[in-house]
Formats: structure tokens, C-alpha cells, sequence
């Protein structure tokens, strides 16, 4: 149920993007969902054709990329990836580490149209 | 024909942040202290506000509710009795309140006319947390 809100919200800013760029037809839209996002980009799949029927992205895929959580971690001073959400621990040195720096993320990245 | 691939890097929930927005500044400009109020299923959220409501009409403060709720209207029906304005917002199975469902159950309502305006989000902590309602405060109630 979730996902079928966030994927009517994505149907409506894409089909304004592509009606603003003049496009006859969406071919693809590029999504980046992060691991904090609270979106299952599997649930997300099955939600966004029953949000597309009827609108310009009708037949349109969608490719999600899904981004792994980022921190930055004090005492190794760099960013780095995390394995899992659950632990917010920096995987080279185990230091605690909050700072997120990406995984939040739920954007529309682009699309591929079709203009005249 | 030709095709053509369009940058666009603009948040799914864009919208939403936007009218929340709008909504924050109506909120400010009435003078009205907004707090959404999240919690998981069951933890206890209608009673905290029914307490609170009581509270503060006793003493005189001029406190409304926006209570989301998937299907009935009790919870509203029991935060009513406290005297203060209560109204529902009833999200047909939606797991969040959105920007949208607060501003189109604000209508009618004069916000200048209240000093509190809480609002019940639906019991779920995952999604609630990404839509802004234009609250001032959100507070989590646990058990
Ligand atoms: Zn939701
Ligand atoms: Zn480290």
C-alpha cells in the first residue's frame, strides 16, 4: 500500500517532466531508492504498473537502482559502505559512526523519451 | 522522432515537500503549534491525546485534532468528547498521512482560532517519517 503511494507520486512527477520536455512517448524511468527510503523496490515494481495504466508512462519501464547506506566514519575520516541497516558501525575500524552521507535517497534519476 | 534522455534527479515526494511547505507558513502565520504524532500500531497514541486534549481545555488552551485513521471514525468519535475540535482523516487503507489529506481537512477550520493543532498519524513508524506535514514538532509515543 505503501509503495502504491509512492508510486503514483513518481508516475505524476515523471508524466509532468515528460509533458514539460514535449515527449509523445516515455520508453524508460531511472529510479535511486535508498536502503533507508522504507520503499521495497520489488513492491515498488508491482505497484507502478497498476499507477502507470492510464498515463503517459503506460508501458514505460522502470529500472531502480538501489543504493547501499553510506556513513562517514570519524576515525578512518572517509566515507564508507554499510552491510546492513541495522548496524551503524563503521565495517573497516567498528567505529559508531551516524553520519549518513547516502540511503535516504527516493528520486526520480531520468527519463528516456521519445519527442517529435 | 527522436529520442532523448531527460536528467531529472527531483525527489518522488517533491509534492509533498511543497505543500507541506505551504502549509508550515499558514501554520506560522495563525500562530498554531502543529505536532504530528507517530507511533507503531497500538502504542497508545489515541489515549495520550485524549489526556492531553482534556488537559488542555481544562485549562483553557484552545487545542484541535486531525486524527488519520484507516477505516472508522471511532478514535475521533473518543477524542471529541474532550470538547476540542476533532475532525478524521480517513486514509481508506493508506499507511501515512500526506501534506495533502491535512490541507484538503483544514478547510473551513480557522487556524488563528487555535493554539495547538495535533495531528494522529496512522500507526506505522516506516512511512510516516518521510512525509512532512508542515508540522512543527513530531513526537514518537512508545509504550
Ligand atoms: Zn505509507
Ligand atoms: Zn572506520
Amino acid at each position: 500500500m505503501h509503495e502504491l503511494s509512492i508510486a503514483h507520486g513518481l508516475v505524476e512527477a515523471a508524466s509532468e517532466a515528460a509533458r514539460e520536455a514535449g515527449a509523445v512517448k516515455v520508453n524508460e524511468v531511472r529510479v535511486r531508492i535508498g536502503a533507508l527510503s522504507g520503499v521495497v523496490a520489488s513492491a515498488l515494481l508491482f505497484c507502478y504498473d497498476i499507477a502507470a495504466a492510464g498515463t503517459p508512462l503506460q508501458g514505460a519501464r522502470l529500472l531502480i537502482t538501489e543504493l547501499p547506506v553510506v556513513v562517514y566514519c570519524p576515525h578512518c575520516e572517509a566515507e564508507v559502505e554499510l552491510p546492513s541497516i541495522q548496524l551503524f558501525c563503521c565495517p573497516v575500524c567498528d567505529t559508531p559512526a551516524a553520519a549518513i552521507r547516502q540511503g535516504r535517497e527516493m528520486e526520480i534519476e531520468s527519463l528516456e523519451i521519445e519527442v517529435p | 522522432m527522436s529520442t532523448r534522455v531527460l536528467e531529472i534527479r527531483k525527489g518522488v515526494l517533491n509534492k509533498n515537500d511543497l505543500l507541506a511547505a505551504g502549509l508550515r507558513g499558514r501554520f506560522q502565520a495563525a500562530g498554531v503549534t502543529v505536532f504530528n504524532l507517530v507511533s507503531s500500531p497500538g502504542a497508545g497514541k489515541t489515549a495520550l491525546l485524549e489526556r492531553t486534549l482534556r488537559t488542555l481545555i481544562e485549562e483553557g488552551r484552545r487545542a484541535a485534532a486531525l486524527v488519520g485513521d484507516l477505516e472508522t471514525d471511532n478514535d475521533a468519535r473518543r477524542l471529541a468528547a474532550s470538547g476540542a475540535p476533532v475532525r478524521q482523516i480517513m486514509t481508506h487503507g493508506c499507511c501515512h498521512l500526506d501534506a495533502n489529506m491535512i490541507s484538503t481537512h483544514l478547510e473551513g477550520w480557522d487556524l488563528a482560532a487555535f493554539d495547538v493543532l495535533f495531528i494522529e498519524n496512522v500507526g506505522n513508524l516506516v512511512c510516516p517519517a518521510g512525509y512532512d506535514l508542515g508540522e512543527d514538532s513530531r513526537a514518537c509515543c512508545s509504550r
